[in-house]
């Protein structure tokens, strides 16, 4: 989501379980049901209390999604109560430090992280736990499982991004160095030095290269396991404070995959380093955080149905070939009222093909296009306003690895684009210069009152598309009628000569 | 969490409308339409368009970014919405991102030293635009359209390579900077332009931010030191005209270290006035100082009298008026109606009582209209009242419409037989302004015309002045024993402005609206009396 709000460019929607309603129709919100809670109803006693009895991990790609489709469908009411109504969370809901050193907030000083359980409140011996479908006591040994699954939860999910992120900054700071044509221990022996005249600002700074990504960075400050019940979310993220929000459900979802995506994706907005507000407006930080998470292999879902996968899955479409909407159209063999007769053979089979598109795609993002986009983000942030879409980094090196094939392969693609590339070039020139008309570059220079020098692109057109003899006509008509100067430079490049030669076919000009 | 003002959010949605509506995929995908590709060849030519940000490495294999596609304008324009950001979110004028910033410890902190960085790379971009037009204009270049398309373009090295841009990239002319060297640059004259308004901008008062008719003033103060500058050593010189112009703004009458205006008159005839202006906004000391904000060659009369340039120079600088809001406690109180009475009377600590309002009676005293306030009657169908003032509304000179200097009117309790109970009583303002007529209860009538100073009709000192003075009007009053105005309250501004008008009264807003049962006229009536109940 393209924006500058701190609540927004955060938010992690809970689209994936309406995205399964609308494919699968395994979910129902309207049926009254009339539930009595009982506490890990025949469930494993060891996992925490408020996971639906019999839950299965499973890496089959159709078994999970059933999976999650039914611990959603049996949870909304109690996680995603919807209620509209303000609730205050925290206040004196149980919450434990956890030993982990946080450094995620701007300022950077380290701080024990601290887990907030929300709406468990202690009542003498006994813990009353409060959600969407009422209120009941759990016990001292029900409360110490629920706090240890959420501190090795986080454990897990930041040795994972950890491990995706420890590199990250040398591979930047290579990027950077390539595009300023200098050897990168030059420019790291130059990174921490302060500029002249702005003393408080280092070259680091000023390249907006991040610092190195500790592991503590990545840590929340605060993060509470509880809902939002405001904002049907599986977890959100208070980008530059350190508060990250994971809904039961989502841990639900983290642990039917053996691997706490959700998590992961919240602790990728939580590192100020990489997703710093208001930054995070001017690029797709959803996409960024969901990188790794919706193509890691563990994840038999995200990618094919989250919103915030869109353009990961128009980059496999167009360089690999792989249709979502094909392979859709091949699974389900009958939708019957919202409940879908699908193919399971043909499920595992187009889901086993993502398997292999995923890692090469992971791996070209975060060797590739990471360090390209952080390592030059002056550079990214003002294209995608050129131009108005927040992603382009991704598309822009995917080009430069990878030829496309969506037309029958490469290399019939390529023939193809050859023969169409000038017209296409053509179109792109001409679209992107009007869209920087409005960027403020100067096209026409003016050089005293009433004097204007065209930009050098458009003079060279002009050169050629118009001879010597028609440039003298055109400039003596323009000296004899002063009037149409701001006409002429107010016009794009292709309304200008294509009115210059009107202006010749209509003889005004001799 | 609501994070933000509705204001904000809309301008969010609109941000991504724009992005949506405007971007350039539809743009493209409309031209492909065009040109009768299909769906899948669409989305392989957009795929393509963005070759447009690639070049070969020169082994025909290995793409990279050809990052000079963008303009320093592109880069510039960026950062110059983020510091437009950074503005909004640091500037306290939208509550809900305030809560959220002072939130967090050490937030505030850490985002304006944010903007301190996005502010140097903004000048750094504006620099990259604007050096090159310099050179140009100044002719130290040969010419602009024949640099190579590559060369204008954004290079990051260029762009953010230096250190320190003010030793850098230096806006001088070779001939000044060779006569400053050789001692041939004479110093021509000098000039200083202060002007210094108490009330020179309204702003938004920074405690009620959401508040749109809050405001507070803020003192201007624009003093500009110029000098003017010579090339040669000719004690008499063909003409006056200076090669440079310098202007050093000042800060409790002292220069600022570096000129915040240049004006090169470089290659200008004796006809053309044309100067290259080099224009710096920021403070000594703020981010950007000592970098131009603005280079463009342009007319040049009088500095001091241009207004886009004085404009420019003394732009507001954001940070001076960046000041959280107070925090007032809350005040609890309960005040029940009947136990005590707030009507606005403040009284005076000074023996003498409020001053009087002056020079609104002329010599003799007549420049006045008389007016009918009376007591107010629960009865409406009362035959008779009885006044309770004389109204003496002062008037500017010999007209009876135009008020007096502050408006003034005074209050005379009439005195007896006059405060008794009358059948009528009207102003006979057509024949005079000062002519009373009354009807007693027996049917006998008087005409009676209210003089200057002590006379038999009304007391010899009004027992209320009502006057202007700047943006209120005030009511004055003496309480019983009081031979002083030892009272004052503001009332409306509303009240005191019909002067010379018997055909309707602003006091009724006052009174409540309450009409006279008396009351005989209308527009059309040769008499009327004054319709009020006047209530103190």
């Amino acid at each position: 989501m393209n924006t500058r709000n701190p609540s927004f460019a955060t938010l992690w929607l809970v689209l994936l379980s309406a995205a399964m309603a609308d494919a699968f129709g395994v979910v129902s919100d309207d049926v009254k049901v009339d539930v009595k809670v009982e506490v890990n109803n025949g469930g494993d006693p060891n996992l925490p209390h408020y996971f639906p009895p019999g839950i299965v991990q499973t890496q089959d790609p159709l078994q999970q999604f059933q999976e999650i489709g039914r611990c959603f469908t049996a949870t909304d009411k109690r996680f995603q109560p919807w209620s509209g109504r303000f609730m205050i969370a925290g206040d004196d809901s149980y919450r434990f430090k956890t030993g982990i050193v946080s450094t995620c907030t701007l300022d950077r000083n380290p701080f024990d992280c601290e887990i907030v359980l929300d709406h468990y409140v202690q009542q003498g011996n006994r813990i009353r736990v409060t959600d969407g479908l009422g209120q009941y006591f759990i016990t001292e040994a029900q409360l110490q499982i629920v706090k240890d699954d959420m501190v090795a939860t986080l454990n897990v999910a930041l040795d994972s991004l950890f491990a995706d992120y420890q590199d990250l900054v040398a591979k930047v700071e290579v990027a950077c160095a390539k595009a300023l044509h200098m050897p990168v221990d030059e420019l790291r022996a130059r990174l921490e030095e302060k500029l002249m005249d702005h003393k408080d600002v280092t070259f680091r700074e000023l390249l907006m290269l991040p610092l190195p990504i500790e592991r503590s960075d990545l840590v929340p400050h605060t993060l509470h396991l509880g809902c939002n019940p405001r904002m049907r979310v599986l977890g959100v993220t208070w980008l530059n404070a350190g508060v990250v929000y994971y809904n039961p459900q989502a841990r639900i979802m983290d642990y039917v995959m053996d691997s706490p995506g959700v998590l992961k994706h919240e602790l990728a907005h939580n590192v100020s380093k990489l997703q710093e507000w208001p930054l995070t407006g001017a690029f797709d930080a959803e996409l960024l955080a969901s990188v790794n998470e919706m193509l890691l292999p563990k994840d038999k879902v995200s990618l094919f149905y989250h919103s915030y996968a869109e353009d990961l899955r128009e980059l496999m479409l167009v360089f690999f070939g792989y249709d979502v909407q094909q392979a859709y159209d091949e699974i389900v063999i009958s939708n019957q009222g919202g409940a879908l007769i699908v193919n399971s053979d043909k499920y595992r089979e187009h889901f086993g093909k993502l398997e292999e598109l995923k890692v090469e795609l992971r791996k070209h993002i975060n060797e590739n296009v990471l360090p390209e986009f952080y390592g030059n983000l002056p550079y990214w942030l003002s294209l995608n306003h050129r131009v108005g879409d927040d992603s382009t980094v991704f598309r822009v090196i995917a080009r430069a690895h990878y030829y496309p094939t969506l037309l029958g392969g490469a290399e019939a693609t390529m023939v193809w684009v050859n023969e169409h590339k000038p017209e296409i070039m053509a179109d792109t020139r001409a679209v992107f210069d009007e869209m920087g008309r409005d960027s403020g570059q100067p096209v026409w220079i003016r050089v005293s009152s009433g004097r204007y020098q065209p930009p050098p692109a458009l003079k060279r057109l002009y050169e050629v598309l118009f001879s010597a003899e028609e440039r003298e006509r055109i400039a003596a008509y323009v000296a004899q009628h002063h009037e149409v100067v701001d006409e002429i430079i107010n016009k794009n490049d292709e309304e200008l000569m294509q009115w210059l030669r009107a202006l010749l076919m209509k003889g005004e000009v001799r | 969490m609501k994070t933000q003002q509705r204001s904000r959010r809309i301008v969010v949605c609109l941000f991504v409308l724009i992005l949506a509506g405007c971007g350039w995929r539809p743009k493209l995908m409309d031209r492909f339409t065009a040109r009768g590709y299909t769906e899948k060849q669409k989305l392989i030519a957009f795929y393509e368009a963005h070759t447009l940000f690639l070049e070969d490495e020169g082994d025909g294999k290995v793409q990279r970014v050809a990052y000079w596609r963008l303009k320093p304008g592109d880069i510039r324009k960026e950062f110059d919405e983020m510091a437009q950001d950074y503005e909004n979110i640091l500037s306290y004028t939208n509550k809900e991102l305030t809560h959220y910033v002072d939130s967090v410890p050490g937030m505030r902190d850490a985002m304006t030293h944010k903007e301190n960085v996005i502010l140097a790379m903004r000048a750094r971009a504006l620099n990259a635009e604007l050096y090159p037009k310099f050179l140009q204009l100044t002719g130290s270049t040969p010419s602009y359209d024949v640099l190579a398309e590559k060369q204008l373009g954004y290079d990051p090295a260029k762009v953010f390579g230096s250190k320190d841009l003010r030793t850098d990239f230096r806006y001088e002319v070779p001939a000044l900077t060779e006569a400053r060297e050789n001692g041939t640059l004479q110093l021509a004259g000098e000039t200083t332009h202060s002007t210094h308004q108490k009330f020179g901008k309204k702003k938004p008062d920074p405690d009620n931010p959401d508040d749109s008719n809050a405001y507070i003033w803020i003192e201007v103060r624009q003093d500009l030191k110029l000098r003017f500058w010579k090339i040669g050593h000719d004690a008499q010189p063909e003409d006056n005209k200076p090669d440079l112009i310098e202007g050093f703004r000042l800060v409790d009458g002292n220069e600022e270290s570096l000129p915040a205006l240049k004006i090169f008159f470089v290659n200008a005839s004796s006809y053309n006035q044309d100067g290259v202006v080099v224009l710096d906004k920021d403070r000594d000391g703020d981010p950007g100082f000592g970098l131009p904000d603005f280079v463009e060659k342009m007319f040049v009369g009088d500095v001091v009298h241009d207004s886009r340039l004085m404009a420019m120079l003394f732009e507001d600088k954001r940070d001076k008026f960046r000041v959280p809001p107070k925090r007032q406690g809350m005040m609890i109180e309960i005040a029940k109606v009947g136990e005590k009475v707030f009507d606005g009377w403040i009284t005076s600590q000074d023996h003498d009582g409020w001053p009087m309002p002056k020079g609104y009676v002329n010599e003799q005293k007549t420049n006045y209209n008389i007016k009918l306030v009376f007591e107010p009657t629960k009865d409406p169908n009362a035959k008779s009242r009885r006044i309770k003032y004389v109204r003496k509304e002062w008037t500017a000179g010999k007209s009876t419409t135009q008020p007096s200097v502050g408006r003034v009117v005074e209050y005379f309790e009439p005195k007896p037989p006059y405060n008794e109970l009358l059948a009528d009583a009207r102003i006979d303002f057509r024949e005079s302004t000062k002519r009373l007529m009354i009807t007693r209860i027996d049917g006998s009538e008087e005409r009676l015309i209210v003089m200057p100073g002590v006379n038999n009709i009304i007391g010899d000192k009004p027992m209320l002045v009502d006057y202007t003075a700047g943006p209120k009007r005030y009511r004055l009053r003496r309480t019983e024993g009081s031979e002083v105005f030892n009272q004052r309250k503001v009332i409306s501004n509303m009240l005191g402005r019909k002067t010379g008008d018997y055909f309707s009264t602003d006091d009724e807003l006052d009174s409540g609206g309450s009409t006279s049962p008396h009351h005989q006229g209308g527009p059309d009536s040769d008499y009327l009396d004054i319709p009020l109940n006047f209530h103190l």
